[in-house]
């Protein structure tokens, strides 16, 4: 899946006690948390609409998206907007720590690794200075087969 | 079609903007010219619009636009020197070259190479020519008739008058001239010259100046005081070479229908001068006091208007903190007037962005003549449209949403309400049909209505219809009103049609009307009586960009409801609510209303506790009346809330699509403070209670009794 080879830039945040990246080309700015308007019949992982200055965007819990516990908002507590296919969306993560540069052969492709269903939204893991990163596909996580993917996990479990 | 010279993409994109205003004009131009044959300047107006168009697509190389318009040019010139009559079959050519110009500049626009051939419709517009004019300009189409000369003049029709009721009596001759023959203006020419001296000559068709232009044709007639007898004047003309008859009658004046056809035509042609314009130089000045403005660069101006707006209340808020608390302060209190200033300032520039974003209805209005004319001709119905109040402002973004829906009820009207002429005939109605769409502004919205007088719509053929298609059972059927029966077409997969045509029946339509319009905060309502007609009224928002909206608090989080839906606003206290058959009513004046916790409605806490209803405190909740509409099918609903927070103007920002479409939600605002607030769909939450509330028929019963 990774491309070999290439640099990547990646902006790393944390969540849930993991390291993630997103790749730096889909995220459009990084804000701290606001207050969050509760919009009803909206898919459950969606957590609300903020004020991107002047324009209303919806904004995605990680942690609902992943089914990870619930947690507080902190002081370090960011929304990372993402461009998917033209739209603004937030993304909720605990902390938003650097932006790291990594060589493409350091990621190794997660089929490898794992196979849940969540690795539908990995791109790959990179082990980063003996840390390990998990490299997620944004698209991917936040699409709309994704979403139809986890109403269906929904329906089964109910 | 590719050009061969080079062309900038700003040379196109002027061409590209001229064509299409042309293109428009003479759409519009065309459809008139057949009701008003004889308006002059029209026919002036659409030869120049096509030669404009010939010149400036040839000038830039594009062969195809060119040799349409050139063919048109032609026959539009002939039109005008008299020697081509217009007929339904010119005007179909004509539109049919209009729509393959729109073709071609679409594709133009596009960057396509074009796939449309020119060639037919050349031939199509060659043979309409040929059908009508016969060789050399046939009599009728050459030269004003008799009739028409007669009642464009008044003196000359007063003179007539008089001449016929004086003790000479006045004939009419009438010579008929082969129509082969080439020398009809000689023929004209030899029988005006046997008429001279036999009597007071009052008028020839050709007159004397028409035969020595040329301007014959194959018919001569003319009106003289005389002595003779008919047939004295039979003889003298019937020698002469080529004239096949010779009829000559007493005349009486003029036949009433001629007449009111006449007076049809002058009216039609009074309420055109936005467009006729008598005298050039206004129309010249209007020009360049406008400019054009790209569409997606006036949402982008309106879009930063809106933010200022929003930013104006929050720098007003916070400039009368700072001032209280820095009252001696200098600089605050320059900085207190500065933003007192600015805030009157976004006031006046949201207004004229407003008033900018203000078109005249008519701009759509005026594409419909052509869809009813060609739908008629298709059906074989005869139609006339009126349209009223063109010049009504209504919000682009409005207009955009609404031409769908108008279209969908023209073709409704057209194919279910309007008879076909032999029907209308055995009714007792006039074989031509009259469709009115106006439009007006009533009390800060627009109503648009369209009324035909067609067969109505009987609102028993509905309820059949419905529960023959199961969307109904018999015995709910039963109990609707006529107007609840009528109001069901508006339902999904209804047509009363009695077989499905080109034109609409196929069960869609009317309920798309209905969402379409309630979409954009608006609402439809029918008037109708069987055989008499309907009438279609849309009521609409002015602008979907801003609206007055009454704000409250429902569990902690605001909500914005439109002012238009709101009845009023009540304390009710406990006294008023109570609960039947496990549902809370409101008792309003002895009017009996669903309640609707709204915190409750939505779900508010996003947790699946349906009990949160419990949680309301009934003994200090608000109510807001809401209502959908002013028909006796919109029952009132009566939603309670924590709290009325205040009354503003609410700028409309779009939910994103990735949430979805929310039950209850239109859309999102943002308050000055910045807050996000979410605007209630009022209709929606309304049908939603009631779908609720009528889960079970016991329910349904209950309610009866006690509503």
């Amino acid at each position: 899946m990774a491309d070999q080879g290439a640099e990547r830039q990646l902006v790393v945040f944390d969540l849930a006690g993991e390291v993630y990246g997103v790749n730096i080309e889909t995220v459009r700015e990084i804000i701290r948390m606001q207050t969050v308007t509760y919009v009803p019949d909206a898919p459950k992982f969606v957590e609300g609409v903020i004020n991107l200055r002047g324009r209303v965007i919806p904004v995605v819990d990680l942690r609902k998206r992943f089914a990870l516990d619930a947690s507080e908002v902190t002081e370090s507590s960011r929304v990372v907007v993402v461009d998917i296919a033209g739209e603004d969306i937030g993304v909720i993560v605990d902390a938003v720590t650097e932006v790291l540069r990594i060589a493409g052969d350091s990621i190794e492709a997660t089929s490898n690794l794992v196979t849940t269903e969540d690795s539908y939204y990995l791109e790959g893991i990179a082990k980063v200075d003996d840390r390990l990163l998990i490299l997620l596909d944004i698209e991917r996580a936040l699409s709309h087969e994704a979403k139809e993917m986890q109403q269906i996990v929904e329906v089964a479990a109910a | 079609m590719t050009a061969d010279i080079d062309i900038t993409a700003d040379d196109l994109k002027v061409f590209l903007q001229e064509a299409e205003g042309l293109l428009d004009l003479l759409d519009e131009d065309i459809i008139r010219l057949e009701q008003e044959s004889l308006n002059e300047e029209l026919l002036q107006e659409i030869f120049r619009a096509a030669h404009t168009l010939k010149g400036s697509s040839g000038m830039l190389g594009f062969d195809q636009m060119a040799g349409l318009t050139h063919t048109m040019e032609d026959l539009l010139d002939r039109v005008r020197k008299g020697s081509l009559a217009i007929t339904a079959e010119l005007v179909d050519a004509l539109l049919m070259s209009l729509d393959g110009l729109k073709v071609l500049k679409n594709d133009l626009a596009a960057g396509r190479e074009t796939t449309l051939q020119i060639e037919p419709i050349v031939k199509a517009l060659k043979a309409a020519a040929e059908t009508d004019a016969a060789p050399e300009g046939e009599g009728d189409g050459a030269l004003a008739s008799l009739d028409t000369l007669v009642l464009g003049d008044a003196e000359l029709a007063e003179r007539i008058e008089q001449a016929a009721a004086g003790e000479t009596p006045l004939l009419r001759v009438t010579g008929e001239i082969d129509p082969t023959t080439d020398w009809a203006a000689v023929r004209c020419f030899q029988m005006l010259n046997e008429l001279e001296g036999k009597g007071e000559l009052v008028l020839s068709v050709p007159s004397q100046a028409d035969i020595e232009e040329e301007r014959a044709g194959h018919e001569f007639e003319a009106l003289i005081l005389t002595d003779l007898p008919a047939l004295e004047i039979n003889a003298l003309l019937e020698p002469i070479d080529d004239v096949v008859s010779v009829t000559t009658v007493v005349w009486d004046g003029i036949s009433e229908e001629a007449v009111a056809a006449a007076r049809a035509a002058a009216e039609s042609k009074q309420k055109a001068p936005p467009n006729a314009m008598p005298d050039g130089t206004t129309k010249i000045e209007a020009l360049s006091q406008s400019v054009r403005v790209d569409v997606e660069v006036l949402d982008e101006l309106m879009n930063l208007v809106g933010e200022l707006v929003i930013d104006r209340t929050r720098v007003g808020q916070i400039s009368r903190v700072l001032s209280s608390r820095h009252k001696e302060d200098e600089e605050v209190r320059a900085l207190s007037e500065t933003s007192a200033h600015i805030v009157k300032v976004v006031d006046e520039l949201h207004e004229n962005m407003m008033q900018v974003r203000m078109l005249p209805i008519g701009v759509l209005l005026s594409k419909f003549p052509r869809l009813v004319r060609d739908l008629a001709r298709s059906s074989g119905k005869e139609v006339t449209l009126v349209v009223e109040g063109e010049d009504t402002e209504i919000d682009r973004s409005v207009i955009d949403q609404i031409k769908d829906p108008l279209v969908h009820m023209i073709r409704n009207s057209l194919d279910h309400g309007i008879e076909t002429p032999e029907e209308r005939r055995a009714a007792g109605k006039p074989e031509t049909s009259i469709l009115r769409l106006s439009a007006k502004h009533e009390q800060g919205q627009v109503r648009i209505t369209l009324e035909d007088d067609g067969r109505g719509i009987d609102g028993a053929a509905v309820r059949e219809a419905a529960v023959r298609k199961g969307l109904l059972t018999a015995e709910a059927a039963e109990r609707l009103t006529e107007t609840e029966s009528v109001d069901l077409i508006f339902g999904a997969g209804l047509s009363t049609a009695k077989k499905t045509t080109e034109v609409s029946g196929r069960g869609v339509g009317m309920d798309i009307v209905r969402r379409n319009v309630e979409a954009l905060n608006g609402r439809v309502e029918i008037v109708t009586e069987v055989g008499r007609g309907s009438t279609f009224s849309l009521h609409l928002p002015l602008t979907l960009t801003t609206f007055r909206g009454l704000l409250v608090d429902a569990g902690g989080t605001l909500y914005a409801i439109p002012l238009s839906y709101v009845q009023e606003t009540v304390r009710p206290g406990s006294m008023a609510l109570h609960t039947v058959t496990g549902r809370r009513v409101m008792n309003l004046r002895g009017t009996v209303m669903s309640l609707l916790p709204l915190s409750a409605a939505l779900k508010q806490d996003g947790t699946d506790a349906d009990n949160s209803t419990d949680g309301m405190d009934f003994d200090n909740c608000f109510v807001v009346v809401v209502k959908a509409g002013d028909s006796e099918n919109d029952r009132p609903v009566a939603v309670a809330v924590d709290a009325l927070v205040d009354q503003q103007e609410i700028i409309v920002k779009a939910l994103s699509g990735y949430i979805g479409r929310s039950r209850g939600i239109s859309g999102a605002s943002i308050l000055g403070d910045g807050q996000v607030v979410l605007i209630l769909d009022v209709p929606s939450l309304i049908k939603s209670a009631q779908q609720q509330q009528q889960g079970g028929l016991d329910a349904a019963e209950a309610e009866r009794k006690v509503g």
